[in-house]
C-alpha cells in the first residue's frame, strides 16, 4: 500500500535538511527551477500523462459501474458503525513493548499504531497521546494504517484495521468503529480508501469487500475467494496480494492472476508498491516487477520484502532481517542493482513517504532517511518497557513478592516486588515458557517449557534442566505442580513424578485417558490430570478413574486448565468452558460459563473470593465464590485472549497475548 | 557418477505411521497417495523364491495427473528378515540406480547435495527425538521430478530369507496400504516362482484377490502368474507351503560360482576385473522332527520354570512397551497350569513382580498383568542386574528354566558394551549347574534394537527373535513361543569333508528346532567333486547324523543369490568380531567391500543417493504446538509462513541444533494435515524454500464394538466387529483374563475384526471387554461392553 503520493521524477525535489527544519517529518515539497528546454519536455510529458490518465479513468470508471452492477445482486454484508467511548478500567498496565506495525501523518500529527495501541506524536516527537486498547480502543492489537475521505465522513481520518475488531476511523477527535457483523468479515488484513469514498477492505475469508457508507459487500465476485494480504491502486485498476495465489490484478472489470507459474518468485504477497508504469510486488524471496500490467522480472531476489515504497526509478525494500534495501531498477540495467542502506534496521513493517523524506517503521521504533544518499536515523523510540514481550503464557508470584513473568516465545521475566525493574531470561531451554511454579517449601521455582524443566533457585538462579535424558517422559512439558515432597509433570507423553526416589512415568499403557497432558493439579496423594482425551484422576500415583464425554455432565474431552477449590475441581476445556467436578465424582455444569469457549491452557486462577479463567478471545471469566455466579470481563483488557493469572499483594495479574495488566481484587465483579 | 549422485539417492528412515505400505508414491506435502495427483498406472511383482531365499522385485509406473512438476515420497515397509538390494528410478529412458557408499563418504556427499537443495526435516514434539528418528524399517526414498502429465518408473528389489518352522513356510507382501487404507493399480502382475529341493507340499494362496493362474506345480516347483485391471490392493499377497516330513533329517548342497567378475561396479575405487572369483554354497538340512504329534509340535512338556525379564525403562516407551506387553501376555497365557512363573521388571531398577515362582493361575496371571499395567517408565536400562536376577530365580534343580527376555536391548546402566555384558552373562550361565541353565529367550522389539548384544546373550542356549515397528508380531510370536515348548537343537554343527574344500562357513540361523531347516554358507576357491557333508547335533537328548554329498561346481549359475548371502553372514560375523573385541582397519575395509559390491546396509555404509532428508506428516500438539526444524549447518535464519497468514522467524537452538518457534494454531485450523512453507537463508546469502507439512490431530479415535451375541461358554469365541475413525492406527481388545487381541481390518466385513478365545478357567460371571483404539498422536479412544459367561 506503499504508494507514492507523487508521481514526478524524484530529482526535482531536493532533500529537506534535517538540522533546517529541526522536526522529524516536512510536508514541504520545494521545487527546483528547471532549465527553459526541460521545461517542455516536462509539459509534453505531462500532457500526454494527463490524456491517459483521463482514458484511464474514464475505463475505470465504466469498470466500476460494471462491477457495481453484478455485486449488487449480492447480499450486503451486515454491520455496524458506532462511536467508541473511552472507558474507566480499573486495570493497570504494566509497560510493554509497543510492537509497532504502521506509522502514517494525520492533520500534522505523527501516528504510529502497534498491538499497543495509537501512539500520537507531535512533530518534534513528543508522544501527545497514547490510545490504549481495552481503554480508549477496542481489546485487539492494530494491524496497518491509512488516511483517506470516507463516503460517510466526508472528512479525512485515519483509517486503522483491527486484528479482530474490524476497521477504526479517527477524525483526530474521536473514533468510529465500522465492524462487520461475521467474524470472517472481520478478518481483515488491508484496506485501501478510494476517490469515490469507498473502502476496499480486504479480508482472510472474504476477499475484497467495499464499504460505501451505506453498504458493505464484496466488491468483485472475482475476488470474493481471496486470502487477501495486500492491497493497491484505485478503482480501476487494483492489485491484491494473497495469501497463496500470487498477486491479481483487477483492470476494468478483468481478473488476471500472476502466481509462479506467471513469474512470481513466490506465491505469498507481503507487500505492493505502485509507481506511473511500474508495479513492484514484494514476496518472501524477491520482488516482481510488472510493468504495464505484464510481469517483467524478479529484483533483489532472495530478499525477504515485507514492506516496499517505489518512487520514480528508487524502489526500498525492507524486510525481517535484511534491512532496508534501495533497488536501482533501471529498466536498461539487467540485474538490478542492490545496496544496503540500513542493515542493522530489523523488522521492517513500513515504509512510506512525506513530503521529500522517506519513512520506515519498523517493530519498536520509527526511522527517516537521511538525505538522498544518507543512511536511516532512528527518530522515534518509545521509552523502555519493563517487559520483554507482550505475549505473556505464565505468571506467578514468588516467596519474595517479586512477579514471574513467563513469555509464549521470549523466555520469562521476574520483575522486583515494586514493578520498577525486570531481570530476563532467555535461553535455548527458558524460551517457550508453560507454567511457573513456586515452591513456598524450599523457595526454588520450577518452570516448565518447552524444551524442559528449569529450576531457579530462592535468588533466581538457573539451577538445572531436567529433560528426556533425565528421566522425563518427554522434554516438553506443559504444566507442573507440587506432589508430595516433589513435583508432577504434564507432557505431551503422559505424566512424570519427580523427586528423590528418581522420575517415573506413565502414559495411557498404565491407564491414563490419554497421552497429551496439558493440565496437572494435586490434592494430597490426589493428582487430577487433564488431557486431550479427558480427565484422568489418580490416587497415589496410580490411575483411579477417567471421566470423557462419555460422563455425564463432562461437556468437552480436551482438558486445559485445572484448580482446586474447597473439595471440588474446576476444569477448564478448550471448548466447552467451564465445569466443575465435584468430590464424588459428578460433573456439575456452571451458567454462563459452561459454554461453548476456551480456556486458555493453564490460564485458572483460584483465589478465597474468586475463581478466573482466561480464555481465547472471550475475555477473562470471573466467578464469585460468595454469590456464585460467573461474569465475564472485556473492558479493560489489552486483548481478549487472556492467557495467564496470578494474584498477590491484592492486585490480581492478568496475562494475555497482547500484554500484562493488574486489577485489584477487590474491584472484581 | 556426479550426476548419478545429485540426481538421486536412497535412505532408510523411519516411517512409523507405514504400517505394511509397499511401494506407494505420496505427493509432497500430501499425507497420503492420492491417485487424482500420482497414481499407480502398472506394478510387476516378480517373485523367485530359491529354496530360503526369497528374491522380490517390484516395479511400479506412477503417472502425474497434475500440470505441474510433482515430487513424491516412496515408501516400502520391509520386514525383519528383508534386506534391500537394489533401488532405481528412470529418468527418461535413463535409469539411475542407488549406489552403496562408505557412511563417511556418502555423508559428504549428502551434504554437499542438502547444500544446492536443502530440506531440513521437521521434528513432532515431545515424543521422538531426532535419533529416534534415524531408526529404520521403511525404505523410503523421495523422488523428483515426476513431470507433468507425464509417468515416473520405479524399480525395487530386495530379498528375504523364508524360515521353516514344524515343516512350514511363509512368504508374504504388505501389498495392502494399511496407514493409507487404499490403493488401487491400473494393471497388477505379479509372477510367482517356487523352487525347493526339499520336496514341497500343501502350496497354499492366502489372498484371495490375487488368483494366481498356476503354470507348473509338483514336488520342487510351483510357478504361476496374476494380472489384472483396476486392482484395489485390499489384501496382501501371500503363500504358504509345507516341506514333506518324509524328507526330514535329509540334506541339499546348492552352489553358485561364475569364476569371471565380469564388467567391474564404476562405483568401485580400486576397479579390477577377474577371472577367477570364488564360489558359493548353502547346505540346508531340514531336521526331522521325531516327537511331532501334529503340525505345531506340542506335545506334552515338562513343568517349565519361566522367568519374564520385562523391560520399561524410557526407551520402550509407545509401540516397544505396547509390543512387550503383547508378548508378555502370550507366553503368561501360554503356560501350563504345573509351570512356575515370575515377572521381573526392570529399567534403572529392578523390581520383581514376586520373591519367588509360583504356580500358573487365573489370580496369578491378572495380578502379574496388573503388575505391569501399573509400574511406571523410568529412565535407564540395567540390563545386566536384570539377567543376574533372572538367573538368581532359576529353579536349582530343574532342567526346564526359562528367561523370557522382552526388551529393545540398549543397556545402559552396569554393563552397556556388548562384548563385556555377553561375556559376563555367559560366565555366569556356565557358572550354574548344567542342569538349571536356563534358555534365554529373548523377544526383540524396535526398529533400534541393539540385534548384535541379544543375539550374542543367545548363543547360550537360547533363542533371539526379533519385530519391527512394520511387522505384525502375531506370526513371530507364536512361532517364538512354540519354540519354547521345544528344545533347540544342541551342539548342531556341519563337518565338510575334505575339510578345505569350503572356508570360511557361517551358519544361517543362531537356533534350530526340529521341524525347521538348519543351513550354512561358505565359500570356495575351486570345483570340486564329491565332497561330504556331516550335520550332526543332539535332538531331544539324542544325538542325530544328516549326511549327504555333492560336487562343487567349477561353474554353475543357477542360485544366484549365493554372493550375497555369503556376504551377509561373512560381514554379520565381522560386525560380532568387531562387538567382541573391537574396531581394526582390516575388518571395516572388507565390511565396506563386500557392502558396497553386494548392496546391503552396514554400520558403515550407506544405501545413499536421495540428497534430502524426508519429511513425512507429523504430529504436533494440538492448541499450542512448537515447531522444530532441522536444517543444513550453513542456515543462518528461518522463517516459517504459516497458511493462516502467520509469519515466524524461528530460533536457533544451539545445543540441539534445531530450529524452533511455537504459533497458536487458530480455532478454524482442523484436524489433519496443515503446510507450513519454510524460507531458509544460508551464510553466503542464498535463499532456499521449502513446505513442511505437519498433522493436528485433537480428537481421540471413536470406536463402536458389534457383537452378534453377549454370551458365551468358556473356550468359546468372542467374534468381534468395530467400527473406528479412519484415524485409528492400532485396535487392540482385552477380555479380563484373556491375552490381548490385536484387530485387524477385514474387507469382508468392512470392518477391523478379531477373535478373542474365552479362557476355560474363567468362572461363570459378567465380564468387561474393553477395546482401545490409538491413532498416530497416539490419542486413546475406548469402549467396553459387558458380556456373560455362561457356565
Amino acid at each position: 500500500m506503499s504508494k507514492s503520493d507523487n508521481p514526478k521524477s524524484k530529482n526535482i525535489f531536493e532533500p529537506v535538511l534535517q538540522d533546517r527544519l529541526r522536526c522529524i517529518f516536512s510536508s514541504s515539497t520545494k521545487m527546483k527551477i528547471l532549465p527553459v528546454k526541460w521545461r517542455y519536455v516536462v509539459a509534453i510529458v505531462l500532457l500526454l500523462g494527463l490524456g491517459s490518465a483521463g482514458l484511464v479513468f474514464w475505463r475505470a470508471q465504466r469498470a466500476l459501474r460494471i462491477a457495481t452492477s453484478e455485486v449488487q445482486s449480492q447480499e450486503s454484508l451486515p454491520f455496524s458503525v458506532r462511536k467508541l467511548v473511552s472507558l474507566n478500567s480499573s486495570f493497570e498496565w504494566i509497560n510493554a513493548p509497543e510492537a509497532f506495525t504502521g506509522g502514517v501523518i494525520f492533520k500534522g500529527d505523527f501516528y504510529l499504531c502497534g498491538a499497543s495501541g495509537l501512539f500520537r506524536y507531535d512533530n518534534h516527537g513528543s508522544l501527545v497521546k497514547h490510545y490504549r486498547p481495552g481503554q480508549e480502543l477496542p481489546s485487539t492489537p492494530l494491524l496497518r494504517m491509512t488516511t483517506g475521505v470516507l463516503r460517510d465522513a466526508r472528512k479525512p481520518e485515519l483509517l486503522i484495521v483491527t486484528g479482530t475488531e474490524g476497521v477504526l476511523a479517527f477524525n483526530g477527535e474521536e473514533f468510529r468503529q465500522i465492524l462487520p457483523d461475521h467474524p470472517d468479515a472481520r478478518s481483515i488484513t488491508a484496506i485501501l480508501p478510494l476517490g469515490s469514498g469507498q473502502l476496499l477492505i480486504g479480508t482472510r475469508k472474504r476477499g475484497v469487500l467495499v464499504y460505501d457508507g451505506q453498504k458493505l459487500q464484496s466488491f468483485h465476485p472475482t475476488l470474493a475467494a481471496l486470502h487477501v494480504i495486500e492491497l493497491a491502486g484505485n478503482e480501476g485498476d487494483l492489485w491484491i496480494g494473497t495469501q497463496d495465489q500470487g498477486v491479481v490484478h483487477w483492470q476494468a472489470g478483468r481478473t488476471e492472476v500472476f502466481g509462479e507459474a506467471q513469474g512470481m518468485p513466490d506465491p505469498q504477497v507481503f507487500s505492493i508498491a505502485l509507481t506511473n508504469q511500474k508495479t513492484y510486488v514484494g514476496t518472501a524471496v524477491g520482488v516482481a516487477e510488472f510493468e504495464g500490467g505484464r510481469f517483467a522480472r524478479v529484483l533483489a531476489p532472495g530478499f525477504f520484502a515485507r514492506a516496499l515504497y517505489a518512487d520514480g526509478a528508487k524502489l526500498f525494500a525492507g524486510g525481517n532481517e535484511g534491512g532496508i534495501v534501495e533497488v536501482n531498477s533501471q529498466p536498461q540495467r539487467m540485474q538490478a542493482l542492490l545496496h544496503a542502506t540500513a542493515r542493522g534496521v530489523t523488522d521492517v513493517r513500513q515504509i512510506f513517504a512525506q513530503g521529500e523524506s522517506l519513512y520506515a517503521v519498523t517493530g519498536s521504533a520509527l526511522y527517516q532517511k537521511e538525505g538522498q544518499h544518507g543512511g536511516w536515523r532512528r527518530v522515534l523510540a518509545p521509552q523502555d518497557a519493563l517487559l520483554a514481550d507482550r505475549n505473556v503464557s505464565s505468571l506467578a508470584l514468588d516467596s519474595a513478592n517479586r512477579l514471574w513473568v513467563g513469555y509464549f516465545d521470549h523466555g520469562l521475566d521476574v520483575l522486583d516486588p515494586k514493578l520498577h525493574g525486570a531481570a530476563h531470561y532467555e535461553d535455548d531451554n527458558i524460551f517457550c515458557i508453560n507454567r511457573i511454579l513456586p515452591n513456598s517449601a524450599n523457595g526454588m521455582i520450577a518452570v516448565a517449557t518447552a524444551n524442559g524443566l528449569v529450576l531457579f533457585d530462592q535468588l533466581g538462579r538457573k539451577e538445572q534442566v531436567l529433560g528426556r535424558a533425565d528421566g522425563l517422559l518427554a522434554d516438553h512439558v506443559t504444566d507442573v505442580a507440587l506432589y508430595g515432597s516433589g513435583m508432577v509433570l504434564a507432557t505431551p507423553a503422559g505424566l512424570t513424578f519427580l523427586d528423590d526416589a528418581g522420575a517415573r512415568s506413565l502414559y495411557a499403557f498404565q491407564g491414563l485417558v490419554n497421552n497429551h497432558v496439558y493440565a496437572v493439579a494435586t490434592s494430597g496423594r490426589e493428582v487430577i490430570a487433564g488431557t486431550l482425551g479427558g480427565i484422568s484422576v489418580l490416587d497415589n500415583e496410580n490411575v483411579a478413574a477417567n471421566y470423557t464425554v462419555a460422563t455425564h455432565g463432562l461437556s468437552h474431552n480436551w482438558i486445559s486448565a485445572i484448580v482446586r477449590t474447597g473439595n471440588d475441581w474446576i476444569i477448564g476445556t478448550y471448548g466447552g468452558g467451564i465445569v466443575r467436578l465435584r468430590a464424588d465424582g459428578h460433573f456439575e455444569s456452571f451458567d454462563i460459563a459452561t459454554a461453548k469457549f476456551e480456556v486458555y491452557p493453564n490460564a485458572m486462577l483460584a483465589t478465597d473470593q474468586h475463581i478466573l479463567a482466561g480464555t481465547l478471545g472471550k475475555g477473562l471469566y470471573v466467578y464469585d465464590k460468595s454469590a456464585n455466579h460467573w461474569t465475564v470481563m472485556t473492558e479493560g483488557l489489552p486483548s481478549l485472549t487472556v492467557t495467564a493469572l496470578a494474584a498477590g499483594n491484592g492486585f490480581i495479574y492478568v496475562g494475555t497475548d497482547n500484554g500484562l495488566v493488574r486489577i485489584p481484587e477487590q474491584n472484581l465483579p | 557418477m556426479k550426476r548419478l549422485l545429485t540426481l538421486l539417492a536412497v535412505l532408510f528412515s523411519l516411517a512409523s505411521l507405514t504400517w505394511g505400505d509397499a511401494g506407494v508414491l505420496i505427493p509432497r506435502d500430501k499425507a497420503q497417495p492420492d491417485p487424482a495427483i500420482l497414481s499407480l498406472e502398472e506394478m510387476e511383482i516378480t517373485i523367485r523364491i530359491d529354496n530360503s531365499d526369497a528374491r522380490v522385485f517390484v516395479k511400479q509406473i506412477f503417472a502425474n495427473h497434475t500440470s505441474g512438476i510433482q515430487e513424491g515420497n516412496y515408501v516400502f515397509a520391509l520386514n525383519s528378515h528383508a534386506v534391500v538390494s537394489d533401488f532405481a528410478t528412470w529418468d527418461g529412458p535413463v535409469r539411475i540406480p542407488a549406489v552403496i557408499l562408505e557412511r563417511k563418504r556418502a555423508e559428504e556427499i549428502y551434504n554437499e547435495l542438502k547444500q544446492q537443495s536443502i530440506d531440513p526435516g521437521l521434528l513432532q514434539m515431545g515424543e521422538r527425538t531426532a535419533s529416534e528418528a534415524r531408526h529404520t524399517s521403511t525404505f523410503s526414498a523421495r523422488i523428483v521430478p515426476i513431470p507433468a502429465y507425464g509417468t515416473k518408473r520405479l524399480e525395487f528389489e530386495y530379498h528375504e530369507s523364508i524360515p521353516v518352522e514344524s515343516y512350514k513356510s511363509y512368504f508374504g507382501i504388505g501389498l495392502k496400504p494399511e496407514a493409507y487404507h487404499s490403493q488401487t493399480a491400473r494393471h497388477l502382475t505379479i509372477h510367482f516362482e517356487l523352487r525347493s529341493e526339499h520336496p514341497i507340499r500343501d502350496f497354499k494362496l492366502g489372498s484371495t484377490i490375487y488368483p494366481l493362474k498356476i503354470t507348473q506345480q509338483n514336488a520342487h516347483v510351483v510357478s504361476g502368474e496374476f494380472t489384472g485391471e483396476n486392482v484395489d490392493l485390499t489384501q496382501d499377497f501371500n503363500v504358504q507351503y509345507e516341506l514333506d516330513q518324509a524328507a526330514g533329517d535329509s540334506l541339499h548342497v546348492l552352489a553358485y560360482r561364475n569364476p569371471d567378475s565380469g564388467q567391474t561396479d564404476p562405483t568401485e575405487m580400486s576397479p579390477e576385473r577377474s577371472t577367477n572369483e570364488p564360489g558359493f554354497a548353502e547346505v540346508e538340512a531340514l531336521l526331522a522332527n521325531k516327537n511331532a504329534t501334529g503340525t505345531n509340535g506340542t506335545a506334552a512338556r515338562p513343568p517349565h520354570n519361566v522367568i519374564l525379564l520385562f523391560d520399561n525403562s524410557l526407551s520402550m516407551q509407545w509401540d516397544k512397551l505396547e509390543r512387550s506387553y503383547e508378548a508378555m501376555q502370550k507366553v503368561l497365557h501360554s503356560l501350563a497350569a504345573n509351570d512356575q512363573f515370575n515377572l521381573v521388571m526392570f529399567n534403572s531398577k529392578v523390581t520383581p513382580f514376586q520373591p519367588n515362582l509360583s504356580g500358573v493361575t487365573p489370580v496369578s496371571l491378572e495380578k502379574a498383568t496388573g503388575f505391569v499395567r501399573n509400574s511406571k517408565l523410568r529412565g535407564g536400562t540395567d540390563l545386566q542386574r536384570a539377567l543376574e536376577a533372572g538367573l538368581a530365580q532359576c529353579a536349582p534343580d530343574s532342567a526346564n528354566n526359562y528367561l523370557v527376555l522382552l526388551t529393545d536391548g540398549s543397556a545402559t546402566r552396569g554393563s552397556i558394551l556388548s562384548g563385556k555384558l555377553s561375556a559376563w552373562y555367559q560366565e555366569k550361565w556356565k557358572s550354574l549347574p548344567e542342569a538349571s541353565r536356563p534358555k534365554l529367550f529373548v523377544f526383540a522389539v524396535g526398529d533400534d534394537a541393539n540385534l548384535p548384544l541379544l543375539r550374542m546373550l543367545t548363543r547360550n542356549d537360547g533363542l533371539l527373535e526379533n519385530v519391527l515397528s512394520t511387522e505384525p508380531t502375531e506370526f513371530k510370536l507364536n512361532a517364538f513361543i512354540a519354540k519354547m515348548n521345544m528344545n533347540p537343537i544342541g551342539q548342531l554343527g556341519l563337518a565338510i569333508t575334505p575339510q578345505s574344500s569350503l572356508d570360511l562357513v557361517y551358519p544361517l540361523q543362531d537356533t534350530s528346532f526340529a521341524g525347521s531347516m538348519a543351513s550354512w554358507i561358505g565359500q570356495y576357491k575351486a570345483g570340486q567333486k564329491s565332497v561330504a557333508f556331516d550335520v550332526h547335533g543332539v535332538r531331544e537328548g539324542e544325538p542325530f547324523n544328516i549326511r549327504g554329498s555333492a560336487d562343487l561346481p567349477e561353474k554353475s549359475l543357477d542360485h544366484d543369490q549365493l554372493p550375497r548371502l555369503w556376504a551377509k553372514a561373512r560381514v554379520d560375523a565381522l560386525l560380532e568380531k568387531i562387538e567382541h573385541d573391537g574396531e581394526d582397519r582390516a575388518s571395516i575395509e572388507e565390511i565396506i567391500r563386500l557392502a558396497r559390491k553386494y548392496k546391503f546396509v552396514t554400520p558403515y555404509t550407506s544405501f545413499l543417493a536421495v540428497p534430502r532428508a524426508l519429511l513425512r506428516p507429523r504430529v504436533i500438539r494440538p492448541g499450542d504446538p512448537v515447531l522444530r526444524v532441522r536444517t543444513d549447518p550453513s542456515i543462518v535464519s528461518v522463517v516459517a509462513l504459516f497458511p493462516f497468514g502467520l509469519t515466524k522467524p524461528l530460533r536457533h537452538l544451539e545445543k540441539e541444533d534445531i530450529w524452533q518457534t511455537r504459533f497458536l494454531a487458530p480455532l478454524e485450523m482442523e484436524d489433519g494435515t496443515h503446510t507450513v512453507r519454510l524460507i531458509m537463508r544460508d551464510h553466503n546469502g542464498a535463499v532456499y524454500r521449502e513446505s513442511k507439512t505437519f498433522v493436528i490431530a485433537s480428537k481421540p479415535p471413536t470406536l463402536k464394538i458389534i457383537l452378534a451375541r453377549k454370551q458365551f461358554r468358556p473356550g468359546g469365541a468372542i467374534h468381534l466387529k468395530i467400527q473406528a475413525s479412519s484415524s485409528t492406527r492400532t485396535l487392540l481388545a482385552q477380555l479380563e483374563g484373556a491375552p490381548l487381541v490385536s484387530l485387524r481390518w477385514n474387507p469382508d466385513e468392512a470392518a477391523s475384526t478379531g477373535d478373542i478365545v474365552v479362557p476355560n478357567e474363567l468362572a461363570p460371571g459378567t465380564y468387561r471387554l474393553t477395546v482401545t483404539a490409538e491413532d498416530i498422536a497416539h490419542n486413546i479412544g475406548a469402549q467396553e461392553v459387558q458380556i456373560e459367561v455362561l457356565p
